[in-house]
């Protein structure tokens, strides 16, 4: 079963998503949170340690899916991965899904056992399956 | 469930595994066809073979697959509305009967 990272500039938003995540996954999806620049909820942006830090968290050797809200989130998240040892990077991924969609939708379905790239694909569909039919 | 119109079963002469089933339900929960009670369908959905579809009659809806949670929810299906459920595969009927007790 796969790990999830959630990387938002905001702590609460990050909070927020993962929260909505465990609704959707049950307690058997490992789900990390790197929100913010410190954990006092002020300091807006992503922090490439705190990314390790979730990633090292929810490691499993089934992969980890990386979901990043927007701009440096997905450059922090980059770097993490580029900082991780090979064999550990091969295992992650970043996901081009927007947050809150896809971190729903990539927790249904790694709860389920899909692998990462599977769930990573489920995650995808957010951005063509139109909310309004 | 207030109503239940079903096809369940083989129709005649159809013994083929890819034969449609159809059931319609009626959504009871007030809260609709919403988040948590459409990851309830969609696990139940995945643990069957069968290839499932739902549309709303209620709404008019496109045919979605109820083995994505994207799509389930663009059903936007509210209490008292009418879901079609349509299945075909080896576990068809099965799939169809574990899945309209969740309505």
């Amino acid at each position: 079963m796969i790990g999830l990272v959630i990387v938002s500039h905001s702590a609460k938003l990050a909070q927020g998503v993962h929260d909505l995540a465990l609704q959707m996954a049950g307690s058997e999806v490992g789900i990390g949170q790197a929100g913010g620049l410190s954990d006092d909820c002020e300091a807006f942006g992503t922090d490439v340690q705190k990314i390790l830090l979730a990633i090292e968290e929810v490691w499993c050797e089934d992969g980890v899916l990386l979901l990043m809200d927007i701009g440096s989130a997905v450059m922090s998240a980059e770097m993490a991965l580029e900082m991780l040892p090979e064999k550990r990077r091969q295992k992650c991924l970043l996901s081009n899904a927007p947050l809150v969609e896809g971190t729903i939708v990539a927790a249904l379905y790694a709860s389920l056992g899909e692998p990462l790239h599977a769930v990573n694909a489920a995650a995808e569909d957010a951005l063509s399956v139109r909310k309004l039919g | 469930m207030k109503k239940q119109s079903s096809s369940l079963g083989p129709m005649i002469g159809a013994v083929d595994q890819q034969t449609n089933h159809s059931v319609v339900v009626t959504v009871r929960n007030p809260l609709g066809l919403h988040l948590r009670s459409g990851r309830d369908v969609v696990r139940i959905a995945s643990q069957f073979q069968a290839h499932i579809t739902a549309s709303n009659l209620s709404r008019n809806s496109a045919t979605v697959d109820m083995k994505s949670i994207l799509q389930l929810m663009q059903l936007q299906a509210r209490q008292g509305h009418d879901l079609h459920l349509a299945a075909s595969g080896p576990d068809a009927i099965a799939a169809l009967d574990a899945l309209r007790s969740l309505f």
